[in-house]
């Protein structure tokens, strides 16, 4: 399995980063400046909830967990946890993304 | 600035009100706070009113021309106001700026919500519209949101379930003295932690009521407010804040950063420190959320906040009770309302009408409360003015 690639946005001009791109940086204003980059595949865990009463169209429960990628960005994402524990501080790694958002596994 | 002062104060009892439409819940909880004031209903000049989510759970939008025409005044300029849960204390701050720099004397705040409209998944979905598109999307719900907080919390100051269930158990007991309180009956901490989950660690019982309720306020300058009622309060500070939308981009998950600059904000306006503070009503959406506001707003060192629930300092007789109403907990969450509702328990408090609830020797008394993902805080003091 190839490895999956989480792209971020970065400001050339005020180095603001970005999950989403944009036609202007909302920090600075400037237009033309966001260029694309890979995040790292690998994070650790900064927190993290299992949600027994969530959103209806996800499986319940599912994980999610703000996950710090190499101190570039915290992303929130859904951690795939296969029966396994969780916990703080521990390492995940990108897993892709469906049309809700970002997935992660336990490394 | 002028000083501003409380000059009436009045709240229906909240609960599950599915008989009493949105309209008959403003009409009530204005006309007695106007009552309360002693003014005639012609001298207002202004109606402030904090509402979040009219359109999705009643199908009513335009709440401020609603307010002006049921209550007979439909010339007075009435808007309304929105921001998820602090909605109703932005009315309220609005209504304090507008008195304190001059553009009106007296204002009327009213906040109101319906939530018991639907059923609950549409109603958690009404929730859900105060956190970011991508976030609700990735499956963020309110409890989730604060779980994130509660397991960082317990992580990083080893705070405990126990310590959660007693602000539980605590804001239930108050409830139960409360008459306008949604939930009158005390709850077993043994019950609290058998509770399902909802997001671990949060179970039921950490979670806050959804509440259909209505407050109202009437605001006046300081130098005249003793001729409309003998017993005014005076606001001796407003402040709020914001913080970062999406809930990944935060620096800490133990701590609201817009809570300790608007603390910070409040503090300095009225000259006052948090050990000053003789009570509070603050954002206890979920029992987490009470143990880090109680430690942002400076009544608790940080990481300390779920010790001093343990050791009964938030209780009504303890060195500074939080949440004597009952709550977001027990006396219930009417999101847009609440603001409105923690002003009146101070209201009632300060004057000593607190019935078996009455803390003993109250001179400040703040409130306190957190809007949308949280992104926002908001903050009041007050004092009496007679
Ligand atoms: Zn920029």
């Amino acid at each position: 399995m190839s490895a999956a690639v989480l792209t971020g946005y970065k400001c050339n001009y005020c180095r603001q980063t970005y999950l989403n791109s944009s036609d202007l940086c909302g920090k600075c204003g400037s237009t033309a400046s966001l260029f694309e980059f890979e995040l790292p595949d690998d994070g650790s865990i900064v927190t993290f909830t299992t949600v027994w009463r969530g959103v209806d169209y996800l499986p319940q429960p599912y994980t999610l967990a703000v996950i710090d990628l190499g101190g570039e960005i915290q992303v929130l994402g859904r951690v795939k946890r296969g029966g396994q524990g969780i916990a703080i501080n521990q390492k995940v790694r990108y897993a892709g993304k469906d049309e809700y958002g970002h997935i992660f596994e336990l490394s | 600035m002028r000083k501003v002062s409380v000059i009436g104060a009045h709240e229906i009892k909240w609960g599950v009100l599915k008989e009493k439409p949105l309209l008959d819940m403003v009409s009530e909880a204005a006309n007695k706070a106007i009552t309360d004031a002693g003014i005639d209903r012609y001298a207002i000049q202004a109606i402030f009113l904090g509402n979040a989510f009219g359109e999705i759970l009643t199908g009513q939008a335009t709440l401020g021309s609603a307010t002006a025409n049921i209550l007979g005044i439909p010339h007075v300029p009435s808007i309304r106001f929105e921001c998820a849960c602090s909605s109703g204390a932005i009315a309220l701050r609005e209504a304090f700026l507008n008195i304190a720099h001059g553009v009106y004397d007296y204002v009327l705040v009213v906040g109101v919500e319906k939530m018991n409209t639907k059923e609950t998944p549409q109603i958690l979905s009404a929730i859900a519209t105060s956190f970011d598109f991508y976030d609700q999307k990735a499956g963020i719900v309110a409890p989730a949101v604060f779980a994130l907080y509660a397991s960082a919390h317990m992580k990083h100051f080893g705070t405990t379930k126990e310590q959660l269930a007693m602000v539980a158990e605590k804001n239930y007991y108050n409830g139960s003295l409360n008459p306008n309180a949604h939930y009158q009956k005390q709850v077993s901490l043994e019950e609290i932690l058998n509770a399902p989950m909802i997001a671990e660690p949060l179970g039921r019982h950490d979670c806050s009521l959804v509440t259909d309720g209505a407050a109202a306020l009437v605001l006046g300058p300081a130098e005249t407010a003793k001729n409309y009622n003998s017993q005014p309060i005076n606001i001796l500070a407003s402040a709020i804040a914001g913080d970062y939308y999406r809930v990944a981009n935060r620096d800490s998950y133990v701590s609201f950063a817009s809570t300790r600059i608007a603390a910070r904000q409040a503090y300095e306006m009225a000259g006052v420190q948090p050990q000053d503070i003789t009570c509070a009503e603050t954002h206890d959406c979920f029992t987490i959320t009470e143990i880090i506001n109680i430690e942002d707003l400076g009544f608790f060192p940080k990481g300390e906040g779920g010790r001093a629930v343990q050791d009964g300092e938030t209780r009504l007789a303890g060195r500074i009770p939080v949440n004597a109403s009952g709550g977001l907990k027990a006396k219930g969450h009417a999101i847009g309302a609440t603001g409105v509702g923690q002003v009146v328990e101070a209201v009632t408090q300060l004057r000593g009408k607190a019935g078996e609830r009455q803390i003993k020797n109250v001179e400040l008394f703040l409130t306190h409360m957190l809007g949308g993902s949280p992104s926002i805080s908001v903050i009041h003091i007050f004092a009496r003015g007679y």
